[in-house]
């Protein structure tokens, strides 16, 4: 089954998008926890494309979730923002001193970890940047 | 999100009540730098009312363990299951003392 949802790019709407996305998860039949990973997955996503595609300045993202009930559930967020380099992310540097700890990096990084399929395309003509992220379920129906 | 700051024998507990995320995380920074700013190096946040924290409540109180670590500490009580995943799954769980009680907490430091 497909839903879709469009949603200003603000910091206030975040927690709309992960509530939605925890709600995909509960319909595709994920355990409480991975369901917190989907909905922490989806409020970073959603929280870069305001900070950072956007920089805080007027835009919309298109979030799309295919689900596939005891099998997976993909999701889909389309902006029109500055793209970015996924790579050039530095990651948190776990095991390091705390005053060499970055603060930044956070977000992307509970992306990769919760989710298994991470991919980004940007600059897609007349779409813009697309995220693609998937959740497989452990035991399969 | 609502915070409540209170002080118990020099140590300043900052409860929160409420889902941190980006939208609300700004105001536990401005709480907690506040308290940094004001020379406060013992700080308690008590997230026993706390249901979630994103990326953006992790920086507030990575940022604030920063400024008072060396003389002070930033402790954690009452970390949901939600919580203490995220903390782990970022590494922070080794660079935040956490406690299921705010009364240990406090005599911690």
């Amino acid at each position: 089954m497909m839903r879709h949802l469009e949603m200003a790019a603000e910091a206030g709407n975040v927690r709309y998008a992960a509530q939605f996305a925890r709600a995909c998860a509960e319909a595709a039949g994920f355990d409480d926890r991975a369901a917190r990973q989907v909905e922490l997955a989806m409020d970073e996503a959603c929280a870069n494309i305001v900070d950072h595609a956007y920089h805080g300045s007027p835009g919309s993202i298109t979030l799309s979730a295919n689900i596939e009930p005891g099998q997976k559930l993909t999701f889909v967020l389309i902006d029109r923002g500055r793209p970015f380099d996924p790579d050039n992310i530095q990651k948190p540097a776990q095991g390091k001193a705390l005053d060499e700890l970055p603060v930044g990096g956070l977000g992307l990084f509970i992306i990769r970890q919760t989710m298994d399929d991470v991919r980004f395309e940007f600059d897609i003509p007349g779409v813009g940047n697309r995220l693609t992220m998937t959740k497989e379920m452990r035991n399969k129906a | 999100m609502q915070l409540k700051v209170k002080q118990l024998k020099h140590v300043d507990i900052v409860s929160v009540d409420g889902r941190v995320d980006s939208m609300t995380a700004p105001e536990l920074d401005t709480a907690l730098k506040g308290l940094v700013e004001k020379g406060r190096r013992k700080i308690v946040i008590d997230l026993s009312k706390c249901q979630y924290v994103s990326s953006a409540g992790l920086r507030a109180m990575l940022s604030a363990l920063k400024q008072v670590k060396g003389g002070g500490n930033l402790v954690l009580v009452g970390a949901s299951p939600q919580i203490r995943e995220t903390l782990q799954l970022v590494g922070f769980h080794t660079l935040f003392t956490q406690f299921d009680d705010i009364l240990d907490a406090v005599d911690s430091f």
